[in-house]
């Protein structure tokens, strides 16, 4: 006989998942989130288990946040934290892993994707000191642990992510000397014309803003880190002026002492569950790069499983709470929870919505993108696969051998074949495979997925596997 | 090194835990990585090709690279773990 | 673009494909090699790199992978190109007293093959390989054994072979083989035709698939095996190891089933350790199975329990090309004049890879071949389809 299997199973407890939690669990139906961390709530909600920060006030965002957590704590969600999904096949079986303790089994009716994203670095020589951290790292820090890498710091990149940063590190005392930006001062001011009509991310941006115009933090525009410099840690960087497409001016480099240097160049969606589900991937540089194709509704290319948030397209948390709840709406109607119209009725704004997330979304990306100028600009000996220490000249003496796609290369140097399983270096991987082979980046096949999705002690891979059935009696 | 905690966090619930033998106090809800970083530990590990010196990069569980010894298990992702009390942390790791 | 003739035509890319190109090229003769996904994307690139004696049936299928074997300490400078080749040695684990009865017997046949075998008690074992678990009985252990990278062997073959006059056509799926009285003319694939006197068969588990457009019957099934890959670390396990029951399971199925599947483990140059396998038969299906997954880590778990913390970073799944005796299929097929086989490697493909490109080239030039071909015909089965 078969037994009863949950309905939904949410991967991920990041904006996405708990707001689609929260709609979900008022229909009779038996709803499983898990989440990799310690506690449920993503990057934006992190914050310190036991001391709260009393001096950053909790904004709109937040708020929506923690009261969807207080919410599905008392309905009939089934919340597993410190748990991976190491596996999904194309049958929507789950292979869960808790507290490195027990292995689950099960076969949601659903499953709904919102694995989020992660930070997307630009390779230079020397990245791998110590003492080179990502921006995305240092907020994680802050937030959740109040502690600050360094005194004194210095964070280079692209993006947006680098000014929220440097204002958090401002806010709780600490120094940031300069931030170098590879973007020119107009690229940045231009994308401030998305902010119009959105009021909570135009009264972020002005804070953020104001906090380092007031700080002695000096912002430098089309600025590149070109080397990070040390013994055994990092001591000095040398930077460089790059042109408007994003190749440096030589004779332009300038050599400062440096003890931290945080960098991020954006965000890449995490598509690798979604691959091991089956899911059709598209490559779209407006949504970051690789993202998990998804129709109006959500549903990706394998009937049955969703995907929400930064997984669909990189675009920020509003776009990620707009699609938790699209994604909700779309699970109840294919569930016959709620009928065609009414389905129609409660998405259409959710819809209008997400259109303008995502022209956000693409501006946001945009200002990270990697032009094949910037690629270039990679020193050969830079290393660019840190678990395997592969560099640039391998990759591209790879390439120059005959092999002309992502799974060549790797094959013939182990370029992701680390214990990071590629996540590191395969997205700046595929940008320089297509801009050195002059293929078009969609026409590169990603790299297939191959569970355990995260590595795992053997010994937990061997734990007896037992199924995980709803705690709640079905009503 | 209590200069890099931030002040505005009350610091509450000390757990004491050993880096390399030496006792350092942490706080209740501290990833190790946070503990190890405000304790001045840069550099948590040797690369396994070149051995070079590596410290954390990520900070969210993805890159691997904090790998530490944790209570005698090596290979844990510091970023990942939360200290307990008389946790014991080994760095230098190949 | 694919050429509108050839001498030859080699279907399949693999490690015995690009060996039998290879081998061809050294006598002049620049074949054509279809591969029809990418390169190493079927079976040579998603198996274990052991070169092992000790699982080999005595008699001809032993003196073959002898013969193989002695050529790989010269293969990569032969080749020109690193496969990392190690002669570790390798160890046969024996967990029972009903094991050891076997392995005595089977110790004594390869012997008397000629291969230098040594049956060591438990002390010596774990003297000898000291991540073992202390509740085994003791080891076969063999010198001559050992490992190469099958990505890097299977990519120096194909390369030595472009060297010499090859020609290499990815992603060109065979569709259709022109016959003209009982000869073959030609090859139809998704990238165009091609005419031909001569085709070899080196498809591996999809060697029925080519037998069914020429309507031979060829008993090639695909035999699943799953494989987990961990994190590179120092040196851990200093042999090539298999278990007494991976021999069993090997030639006897129903013996499999009662004392598991075995394992076969090696730590590659680059330190990851690959724990294998499974053998099933499931069709053409490549992909890796909770089930499976976590029974080989439990099996391994037993016998090396120092393992435990290391991170398994991928799983993966080959299919072995099973013929019914274990035996591969080599050489001309009657009746079907310049249809030749080269396939039915089973678990032995990376191992048998040098002497089968020999024995083809042989084949095709028409010189003496220095083994009885009878045990290695396709009319040794019932072909009629």
């Amino acid at each position: 006989m078969k037994h009863k299997e949950y309905d939904v199973a949410i991967v991920g407890g990041g904006f996405s998942g708990l707001v689609a939690a929260g709609i979900l669990k008022d229909h009779d139906l038996d709803i499983l989130i898990v989440d990799e961390t310690n506690r449920l709530g993503g990057q934006y909600l992190k914050t310190h288990p036991i001391r709260s920060n009393p001096d950053t006030e909790r904004n709109s965002l937040q708020e929506i946040g923690f009261r969807q957590i207080e919410n599905i704590e008392g309905g009939r969600v089934k919340i597993m934290t410190r748990t991976r999904v190491l596996e999904i096949n194309d049958r929507r079986e789950l292979l869960l892993e808790h507290d490195l303790e027990q292995l689950f089994v099960l076969t949601p009716e659903i499953i709904l994707l919102a694995a989020g994203a992660r930070e997307k670095f630009v390779p230079f020589k020397g990245w791998t000191l110590p003492g080179v951290i990502s921006t995305g790292a240092v907020q994680i820090m802050m937030k959740g642990s109040g502690v600050i890498p360094a005194e004194d710091m210095i964070i280079g990149g692209s993006g947006l992510f680098l000014y929220t940063v440097a204002s958090e590190v401002i806010t709780n005392g600490g120094r940031v000397s300069t931030i170098f930006d590879e973007n020119s001062i107009i690229q940045k001011l231009s994308f401030t014309k998305n902010l119009i009509g959105q009021g909570e991310k135009l009264k972020e941006g002005f804070g953020q803003a104001a906090r380092i115009l007031f700080s002695p933090t000096r912002m430098r525009h089309r600025y590149r880190i070109v080397e990070a410099r040390g013994e055994n840690e990092l001591e000095e960087i040398s930077v460089a002026k790059v042109d408007r497409l994003g190749a440096v001016i030589p004779g332009s480099e300038r050599v400062q002492p440096c003890e931290c240097l945080a960098v991020g160049n954006g965000f890449a969606a995490n598509i690798e569950l979604g691959l091991l589900a089956g899911c059709s991937p598209e490559y779209d540089t407006d949504k970051g790069g690789w993202v998990i194709a998804a129709a109006e509704n959500l549903e990706t290319s394998v009937p049955g499983v969703f995907a929400a948030g930064e997984i669909t397209g990189v675009g920020g948390a509003h776009k990620s709470i707009t699609e938790g709840k699209l994604a909700a709406l779309s699970i109840l109607n294919k569930l016959g929870k709620i009928d065609d119209f009414q389905y129609a009725d409660e998405t259409r704004s959710l819809r209008k919505e997400r259109k303008r997330h995502l022209q956000f979304g693409s501006a946001f990306n945009a200002l990270t993108h990697l032009s094949p100028e910037k690629i270039n600009s990679i020193s050969d000996d830079t290393i660019l696969c840190r678990c395997e220490d592969i560099t640039m000249g391998q990759i591209k003496g790879a390439i120059v051998a005959g092999c002309r796609t992502p799974v060549a290369v790797k094959r013939a140097i182990r370029t992701g074949m680390g214990i990071c399983q590629g996540r590191i270096c395969t997205p700046v991987l595929y940008e320089i495979i297509g801009g050195f082979t002059r293929t078009p980046i969609h026409e590169l096949t990603p790299l297939s997925v191959r569970g355990p999705v995260k590595a795992v002690p053997l010994e937990v891979l061997a734990k007896p596997i037992s199924l995980l059935k709803p705690d709640f009696p079905n009503g | 090194m209590s200069h890099l905690r931030i002040d505005a966090h009350p610091s509450e619930n000390q757990v004491d835990i050993y880096i390399n033998g030496e006792a350092y106090t942490a706080y209740e809800g501290d990833t190790v990585l946070a503990a190890l970083v405000a304790s001045g530990h840069k550099s948590l590990r040797h690369s396994r090709k070149i051995g070079e010196p590596r410290g954390p990069l990520c900070g969210m569980g993805v890159c691997y690279e904090c790998l530490v010894t944790i209570n005698k298990k090596p290979h844990q992702r510091a970023c990942m773990t939360e200290v307990e009390d008389r946790m014991e942390v080994l760095t230098g790791e190949a | 673009m694919l050429p509108k003739f050839a001498d030859v035509v080699i279907i399949g890319g693999g490690v015995i494909g690009s060996s039998v190109a290879y081998h061809l090229a050294k006598e002049k003769i620049g074949a054509v090699v279809l591969e029809k996904e990418d390169f190493i994307s079927g079976s040579s690139g998603a198996c274990e790199g052991l070169l092992l004696l000790q699982s080999k049936k005595p008699g001809i299928h032993l003196e073959l992978a002898m013969a193989s074997t002695r050529r790989f300490p010269q293969l990569s400078e032969e080749l020109g190109s690193e496969i990392e080749y190690e002669q570790k040695g390798g160890l046969v684990i024996i967990e029972s007293e009903e094991e050891l009865d076997a392995m005595k017997l089977f110790v004594e046949k390869q012997k008397a093959c000629g291969v230098d075998l040594t049956l060591l008690d438990r002390d010596q074992t774990l003297e000898m390989e000291p991540a073992l678990s202390p509740h085994i009985i003791g080891a076969t252990y063999s010198p001559f054994e050992g490992q190469v990278n099958p990505f890097l062997l299977t990519r120096a073959f194909l390369g030595a072979a472009e060297k010499l006059g090859a020609k290499v056509f990815t992603h060109a799926e065979v569709r259709g083989i022109g016959i003209s009285k009982r000869h073959i003319n030609a090859v139809n694939t998704t990238k165009g035709r091609i005419e031909t006197p001569l085709v070899i068969n080196a498809a591996g588990a999809s060697a029925g698939v080519i037998g069914d457009l020429v309507n031979l019957n060829i008993p090639v099934k695909p035999r699943r095996g799953q494989i987990l890959v961990t994190e590179s670390v120092p040196p851990l396990v200093r042999y090539c190891i298999l278990s007494a029951a991976y021999i069993a399971a090997k030639f006897n199925p129903s013996l499999a089933e009662s004392g598991g599947m075995g394992f076969a483990v090696e730590q590659t140059k680059n330190g990851n350790v690959l724990i294998g396998s499974t053998r099933e038969f499931v069709g053409f299906d490549r992909q890796t199975t909770f089930d499976g997954v976590n029974t080989i880590a439990g099996q391994i778990l037993r016998v090396f329990p120092r393992f435990k913390d290391l991170h398994v970073i991928r799983a993966y799944a080959g299919l072995r090309p099973y013929t019914p005796d274990g035996l591969p299929i080599l050489g001309p097929v009657e009746g079907l004049e310049g249809f030749i086989m080269a396939a039915g490697h089973e678990g032995d493909g990376i191992t048998l890879s040098p002497v089968t490109g020999e024995i083809i080239a042989k084949v095709i030039t028409r010189e003496k071949i220095p083994f009885p071909m009878d045990h290695f015909k396709l009319e040794r089965f019932d072909t009629a389809s």
